[in-house]
Parts: structure tokens; C-alpha cells; sequence
């Protein structure tokens, strides 16, 4: 099964900014028995947050309310608007366009979150095609089976055994004493690195076949920007909304954590075709290349997606990542700046880039900056799994999926060493 | 070992401290002082300003000098002095809240017995800070002649009263833990004479502000009106504003003042290792004693000697710093991956990206330079050992990016480098809870129950500034 994202994007009513903002803080505080929101219910949701951002007076504040799950987003608004219909209620009555009286009705509820979603331009899924249940199960795996070794080493009974003798003593108490099994799924996590091998072969070939018509596009296209990025680097562009200072507030609370920018496209047809034509691409990539639990080196994002907003005036990131923010940001300046440059050399006061690519976010001074600087204020982040990060996830699928099958010494060892 | 000579660095302009852990003077005080009269104050500071110690070179172990003198500030020190509201705001933030900020605390692990509100100095129940005095000596007599000559006999007639003081003796290079201390420290590029082998030369924008850092980037510094520094004691930042640069020359210090419970952990390790028959193991409880260290006592690295103490090793400086994890000890077979060497410093072993010399690269974006002092505190009644632990001094140019990401992300993070939920062993507030991973062949084992064995008792935030920054805060005049 895939994941699915859903951005819902509503207007604030100006009047009922306080109070919703007071009603989301409640929310998050009490993310597992709040009487609003009840995300531990949704069995689907892996991730939601919602955010609110008003710090720029040159647009309209607005509520952003982000969900990644699995399944179709039919199926997901059902079981929200199941589990969270007094929340939806609430929140949503201090945005413009909610039903209200007796129009206040399931389908019209339905029909409001459906047509303020925005489609994601970009969605990046850490562990594609791993469901919140497969995942619990392999969390549930790992631990078992880190009890159970707990308990025989302090009986010193398996210190003398060979891998492969703990494997099987494993495998055997999986399959007779313990209360967790396995649950391998069809296609395990693994499998996806080699459909993203075959994608990269097949993107490879298409794009040698379209290089006729892509070249003269990139000779035009490519100096453009770089001429561009010369001209704009003695222009001073607007000056930047004021730092939102809940943002300190709510960062680094917990393992995972959550970050929302919202950075305005230049006021330029090269820049906006350059940006949404690379966030086109970046999304290709998200959903066929990069399959293998990250990017550019960068281990620690659960879901990103990328949202263009007001007719692609702005351009809205959302994601769910591991660590501090100081760390998680500093990941792409020190390995993975490229992949966003890209987009984001398109975006009023970033960085500057170079040929598109170069510097902007390896520049930790400019690109922390405006990270900081366009930061949204998040109040309410749930996952469903908040204890564990992406590499832990991924080296449990890899136990889970892996070590009561594997037939070589070397193997078992490999996977005995991710305990 | 390859030659390094200093060209660019203005040695005269730098406080001692930031280059020098005066490594042959081995008593020394600190004394944290609260600011009552501006003025007054300000007069001390500029007679003490010529006694302040540099970093300036001296050849030959005679020309050391017999004691040393530097000094820092908090913000609010600055704030007292006169320095105008445009120069403390361009401070970065987590220097203006101060250590004991409930948001510092929560990055730092300044939590429980840890908070602030229980500290001895710099916490909200205890006065204001706003600077500290660093006074070394070569021995005790010395270093009392040199409080009096800096301090005199009034403290309220230089404007000024203490809060907090603590000496410090030095008699070996160990730690209170028993464990060699201060080997693996980064070299200054254009301030390091001699490289060790296995040690790495940074950029001096790491340690020093108004220089270009480790990731190319010249980061702005506090800077003043022309109109302030009418005699041009400060220089002229590069920027393109040309004003005076407060900032540059000047470097941040973090002060900690760090209780070690030695009797704790030694009785830790005796009853995690006893023997089935409730006998001890001194063996195996030295092997997990080195294990949550990641050095053997002698100061021994694991990794280069994994299965006992190599004294001839710990104490050679050309050895026992020069290794990498990641091709001998990837698997932390030697070196537990959570040990608190491996923590502190993951060298190129960090677990993304893969390729060992851009994780060297990326660490070595992470690194400060420890100047700590062990201090030990004698009950008055008994005569015993009532405390000890480590004055823990740190220099660096990014206090977020330095030291607050050592203590957050890698110390204290649960999940570092694709751990599940374990802390430092040793430095981080485990509180009974604690766990240590130890990967063996053929599969891990763990101890668990891991109690607290450092507690913060103080600390705060200073700035370190150049010799001529320190000149002009005692000179400087309202407009």
C-alpha cells in the first residue's frame, strides 16, 4: 500500500486568529486524549501537523493542516472526519468558508476539506510503502527480540553459540514463546531499492532520448538563471517577515520534530517557470529515484512535500524529520544542499546560488538564516511512531524482513550487528 | 608530525585563554563577579586591561610567565559597561538568554537535579553574573599574590561583587574519573606550531570571531558607530559598513562547573561486572569502566587497544590520538558507538554520510576546545573529599553550533548515529534509567540501570573579547 499526503489550506477569519491559535496549542498539548483530534484512533495517519502562518502582512493568514497516510485520502478524511469531528468543527469554524447551521453536515464537511486540499507539487516518503502497522510491527520485532537476548545473555546461555545458532534460538522464540510475529509485507522495504534501480535506468533512458529536445531548452534556459543570479546579487530584495518566535518554542521537543517554511518565488517568469519546473522534477524524483530511505545523505526525513501556493506565488515545504533543528538543517548544508537549490534559489532572499545548484544552502550562515526567517509556527505535530527515527526504522525492517531467511554466515552476522 | 606556522593571527590582540590552556601553570581560580558600579568597574577594567595575558608566543619553558590573567562577559556585563543596544542585539540569541534559559536547558539536558534553579551560580535563584575572572598560577602563593593584584583588598571599591569563586588544583592529567584527560583537542589553522598526528587544524573563524569558519562563511560580529570609538582602538570590520568591530579577535566560553560521583561510578561498574558467585571483577569492571569512556585510563584509546590498558600508548602523544573508527572500529567492536569519546567527537564514523572523510568534515564543523580544571571541595569537619569534579571551560566562536549541538545531538541524543535510546554513559543525566550498548561479537550486550554520575552545579554563557575590545569596553563613553 502507498502513502498519501494531504494539504489542507483555509483562510483564517482575522477575528478568530487568538482563539484558534489557543484551541491548536490545547490540541497539541495533549496530542493523545484531546476530545478534538483524536489522531491515535485514525489507524492510518503516520504523521500530521497543522500550522498556522500569519507572520507575513502581505498575505491572508491562513491554517495549514498536513496528513500522510496510508491508503487514499477518501478513505483517510472518512476516518478523520470519524476520529475528529469535534476538532474539525472547531477549528474549522475560524476559517472562512466552513458550513455552519444546519448545512453543518458530514458530506459538506467532507466536501470543505476535499476542496481546500492542495496538491503536493513534491512528496517525499522516507520508507515508501511501509504502513503505520508494518512499521509497529517491526518496532515490536526489534524489542522482542531485544528482550528475549537480554534475558538469555544474563542467563549466559548463547555468549558460546555461533550467528547463525542465535539466529535460529531468535527465529524459535518468534515462532513458539513470542507474542510479536512478523509481519513481513509483500514488497519489504528493501525491494524498493532495486525498483528505484530500475527507475534510475529508465529515467536514464528517456532523458537520452528527450536530450534532443532538452538541450537547446538548457542552453537558453540555464544561462538565463545564471544570468539572473549575477543581476540579483547587488539587488536587495524585500525585506523578510518578522521571525516568528513560537517557532523556538516548539522545535526539538521530541525525536521527531516538525518544520514548515513558506518562502515567496521571485517576481519573475524565469524564476517561477525555473521553480516549478524543478519542483516538477524534484517530485519525479521523491516518488521513483529516491526509494532508499533518503537523499544526498540526509537520513532523517520521515515526509517532506512541497506545496505551491497563491497560483504558485509561494512555495510551501512541510516535513517531518529526526533530531534538532540545528542538525536537520545543517544535513543539507553540509551534504544535500543541491537538491533544494534548485527550487529554492528561485525564492526571495535565499542564499545566493550559483548555476542553479552551487552554494545557497551550503552557506550554513545564509541558509539557516532564511530557514529561521521563514519558519511557521507548528503547534500541533502527531506521529504515530514519535519514538523513532528513520534509521532506526529502517535498520528494524531490515531485521524484521531479513534475519529468519538469511542463509549465509555473513548475512546473519550483518544483521545481528543492527541490534 | 607536519609544521604549521602562525602568519595571520594578531597574537597580541587575543586573550591567552583562547589559544592556551596553560598547561605548565597548575592552580587556578575563578571568580565570577557581579557588576555594582558601572563607572568604578570600568575604571578597574581599564587598569587590569594591561594585565590581561595575550596569546603572544614565548620561546622556551623559561619565558613562561608565572601567572596568567583573563577575563570574560556575560551580556549583561557588556550591558553595564556601556556597550550600546546595536552591538549586544547583533550577539547571537542563545549567548543574549543565557545558559540557564529554559529553552538553553532543554537543548543542554539541564534538566531535574541539572536545572538551573538548583545551581550554585548563574541559575535563577542566585545573583546576576557578569563577568568572570580567570587567574592561573604556577603555585598557590603566586596565584593568591596574583587575586590581590587584580582584585585588591576591596571589591566594592572597584565596583564590584563576587558571586561565586572556585579554585582549582591540578596534580596529574587526570580527570576526577581516573581517566587521562585533555588529548584530543582540534589545532587553530595559523595558530598551531605542531600538529599531532591525528589531529585536525580547523579554520580559526571556529574558535575566533571576524574569521572565516569551516563552512567558508565569515560570520558578521558586533560591530559599533564610528562615532564610539573616536580614538580607533577597535578595528575596522570588513563588512561593507567599515565600522569598528567589537567582535573580532573575541571568542565565546562556556563555563560549567561539573560534579563528578567518582565513589558512584566506580561502584557502578563493580556491581554491573560481579561475578556469578557475587564476587567483584576488577578486570570486567575496569573493560566497562573504559567501555562507557572509550579510553583506557592511561588514556588509551579502545579502538588502537581493545582488549587492556596500554600505558605506553595513553601517554604517547604521537599515538594516542591518531586513529579513525570507521576503518578499524566501524562496528564499535572496540569503541562502543554510545561511549562518550565516540559521542563527543564521531571523528569519520558518523553514520550518514557513509564516506569517512566528509563525516571527518562535518564533525570537525562540531568541535571546541576544552579548558577545564578539576576542582575538588573538603569538608570542613571530616576533612574528606565532600565533592570533586571538573570547572568545564569550552572555546568556541558558535555556542548553537558547537557546544549546544556536542551536548544535544550527540551526547545526549537517544538516537545517536542509529542508537535506540541510550545517552552518554558518563556525562549525561541518566538517573537510573540509563543504558549503554556494548557491540561484541556475536551480538551486543547491554547494561542497563545506568545512574547519574555528573551533575551540573552552575554555569553561564561569556564572551571572551580581544585584548582591544576589552580596551574599549573600559573606555567607552555614552554619546
Amino acid at each position: 500500500m502507498t502513502q498519501n499526503t494531504l494539504t489542507i489550506v483555509t483562510r483564517i477569519n482575522r477575528n478568530d486568529l487568538e482563539a484558534l491559535d489557543q484551541l491548536l496549542s490545547t490540541i497539541g498539548s495533549d496530542l493523545e486524549k484531546n476530545q478534538f483530534l483524536r489522531f491515535p484512533q485514525i489507524a492510518s495517519l503516520h504523521m500530521a501537523g497543522l500550522v498556522i502562518a500569519a507572520q507575513d502582512p502581505r498575505f491572508s493568514p491562513i491554517l495549514i493542516f498536513e496528513s500522510n497516510f496510508d491508503g487514499t485520502a477518501e478513505e483517510y478524511l472518512r476516518e478523520l472526519v470519524a476520529h475528529g469531528r469535534a476538532g474539525l468543527d472547531a477549528i474549522y469554524s475560524k476559517c472562512e468558508g466552513y458550513p455552519s447551521g444546519a448545512a453543518l453536515t458530514e458530506p459538506a464537511v467532507l466536501s470543505y476539506l476535499r476542496g481546500h486540499n492542495v496538491p503536493a507539487a513534491a512528496f517525499f516518503v522516507g520508507l515508501p510503502g511501509q504502513t503505520v502497522a508494518s512499521i509497529r510491527n517491526a518496532i515490536a520485532v526489534r524489542e522482542e527480540i531485544n528482550r528475549f537476548l537480554d534475558t538469555e545473555i544474563a542467563k549466559n546461555s548463547i555468549r558460546s553459540l555461533s550467528p547463525r545458532e542465535i539466529r535460529d534460538r531468535i527465529a524459535q522464540h518468534l515462532e513458539r514463546d513470542s507474542p510479536v510475529k512478523p509481519e513481513i509485507p509483500g514488497i519489504t522495504f528493501s525491494r524498493y531499492g532495486w525498483i528505484a534501480l530500475r527507475n534510475t535506468i529508465l529515467m536514464a533512458l528517456i532523458t537520452i532520448l528527450a536530450l534532443p529536445v532538452l538541450l537547446p531548452l538548457l542552453l537558453i534556459w540555464i544561462p538565463a538563471v545564471r544570468y539572473l543570479e549575477i543581476r540579483e546579487k547587488n539587488a536587495p530584495g524585500r525585506p523578510d517577515p518578522p521571525v516568528d518566535d513560537r517557532t523556538y518554542a516548539v522545535e526539538d521537543l521530541f525525536v521527531q520534530n516538525h518544520l514548515a517554511t513558506i518562502g515567496i518565488i521571485k517576481d519573475n517568469p524565469i524564476r517561477r517557470f525555473t521553480a516549478r519546473s524543478v519542483v516538477g522534477l524534484v517530485g519525479i524524483m521523491f516518488q521513483r529515484i529516491l526509494l532508499r530511505g533518503g537523499f544526498g545523505g540526509v537520513f532523517t526525513l520521515h515526509f517532506a512535500h512541497v506545496v505551491l501556493l497563491d497560483e504558485g506565488r509561494r512555495v510551501l515545504l512541510l516535513t517531518g524529520y529526526d533530531g534538532s533543528a540545528l542538525e536537520y538543517l545543517g544535513n543539507f548544508t553540509d551534504t544535500a544542499g543541491r537538491y533544494i537549490n534548485g527550487a529554492y534559489g528561485n525564492v526571495e532572499n535565499y542564499p545566493a546560488c550559483k548555476w542553479l545548484i552551487g552554494k545557497g544552502a551550503a552557506s550554513l550562515k545564509g541558509f539557516v538564516g532564511w530557514s529561521r526567517q521563514h519558519m511557521q509556527y507548528t503547534p500541533v505535530f502527531y506521529s504515530a511512531y514519535p519514538q523513532e527515527t528513520v534509521l532506526n526504522l529502517m535498520k528494524d525492517l531490515d531485521l524484521r524482513d531479513h534475519l529468519t531467511t538469511a542463509t549465509s554466515e555473513a548475512e546473519v552476522e550483518r544483521l545481528l550487528k543492527l541490534l | 608530525m607536519s609544521e604549521r606556522t602562525a602568519k595571520h593571527l594578531d597574537f597580541h590582540d587575543i586573550q591567552g585563554v583562547v589559544l592556551n590552556g596553560y598547561g605548565h601553570l597548575n592552580h587556578a581560580r575563578f571568580v565570577l563577579l557581579n557588576i555594582t558600579e558601572p563607572q568604578a568597574a570600568k575604571h578597574w577594567i581599564n587598569y587590569i586591561s594591561s594585565q590581561v595575558s595575550s596569546a603572544k608566543r614565548r620561546r622556551g619553558e623559561d619565558q613562561l610567565p608565572g601567572s596568567q590573567t583573563n577575563i570574560a562577559f556575560t551580556l549583561s556585563g557588556m550591558e553595564k559597561l556601556g556597550l550600546p543596544d546595536e552591538a549586544l542585539s547583533a550577539f547571537p540569541r542563545e549567548f543574549q538568554m543565557g545558559m540557564a534559559a529554559p529553552e538553553r536547558s532543554r537543548r543542554l539536558g539541564d534538566l531535574g537535579d541539572n536545572a538551573p534553579k538548583s545551581w550554585q551560580f548563574g541559575g535563577p535563584n542566585t545573583p546576576l553574573i557578569d563577568l568572570l575572572l580567570m587567574l592561573y598560577a604556577r603555585d598557590e602563593a603566586i596565584l593568591d599574590q596574583s587575586t590581590h593584584q587584580v582584585l585588591g583588598a576591596r571589591l566594592d571599591s572597584i565596583g564590584v561583587e563576587e558571586v561565586f569563586r572556585q579554585s582549582s588544583i591540578r596534580h596529574d592529567a587526570n580527570e576526577p574519573f581516573g581517566f587521562r584527560d585533555g588529548i584530543s583537542q582540534p589545532a587553530i589553522e595559523g595558530a598551531a606550531e605542531k600538529v599531532l598526528p591525528g589531529q585536525s587544524v580547523l579554520k580559526a573563524g571556529e574558535f575566533l570571531l571576524g574569521h572565516v569558519d569551516e563552512y567558508g562563511d565569515l560570520v558578521p560580529v558586533p560591530t559599533v558607530s564610528r562615532e564610539l570609538d573616536p580614538d580607533r582602538i577597535l578595528p575596522v570590520d570588513p563588512a561593507p559598513s567599515m565600522r569598528p568591530s567589537f567582535g573580532h579577535n573575541g571568542s565565546f566560553l562556556v563555563f560549567r562547573k561539573l560534579a563528578q560521583d567518582v565513589e558512584g561510578f566506580r561502584s557502578f561498574c563493580d556491581r554491573a561486572t560481579r561475578n556469578p558467585d557475587g564476587s567483584n571483577n576488577p578486570d570486567q569492571a575496569k573493560l566497562l569502566s573504559a567501555k562507557m569512556l572509550g579510553r583506557w585510563p592511561s588514556g588509551a584509546p579502545l579502538t588502537l587497544a581493545p582488549e587492556k590498558d596500554d600505558p605506553e600508548l595513553g601517554k604517547n602523544k604521537f599515538r594516542n590520538n591518531d586513529f579513525g573508527f570507521a576503518a578499524s572500529d566501524h562496528d564499535g567492536f572496540g569503541c562502543p558507538v554510545g561511549s562518550h569519546i565516540r559521542r563527543a567527537n564521531p571523528r569519520d564514523a558518523l553514520a550518514f554520510p557513509a564516506d569517512p572523510r566528509r563525516s571527518l568534515d562535518i564533525a570537525n564543523r562540531h568541535r571546541i576546545i576544552r579548558r577545564g580544571r578539576p576542582y575538588r571541595e573538603v569538608s570542613p569537619l571530616t576533612g574528606e573529599v565532600a565533592e570533586q569534579g571538573l570547572l568545564f571551560l569550552a572555546i568556541n566562536a558558535a555556542l548553537v553550533r558547537q557546544f549546544e549541538f556536542i551536548q544535544q545531538s550527540w551526547l545526549n541524543n537517544p538516537k545517536f548515529n542509529g542508537l535506540y535510546d541510550e545517552k552518554d554513559p558518563l556525562s549525561s543525566a541518566n538517573d537510573g534509567d540509563g543504558m549503554i550498548t556494548i557491540q561484541a561479537r556475536p551480538v551486543r550486550e547491554r547494561v542497563h540501570g545506568l545512574p547519574r554520575f555528573v551533575t551540573v552545579r552552575g554555569g553561564a554563557y561569556f564572551f571572551v573579547p580581544s585584548i582591544r575590545a576589552l580596551k574599549f569596553l573600559a573606555q567607552i563613553r555614552s554619546l
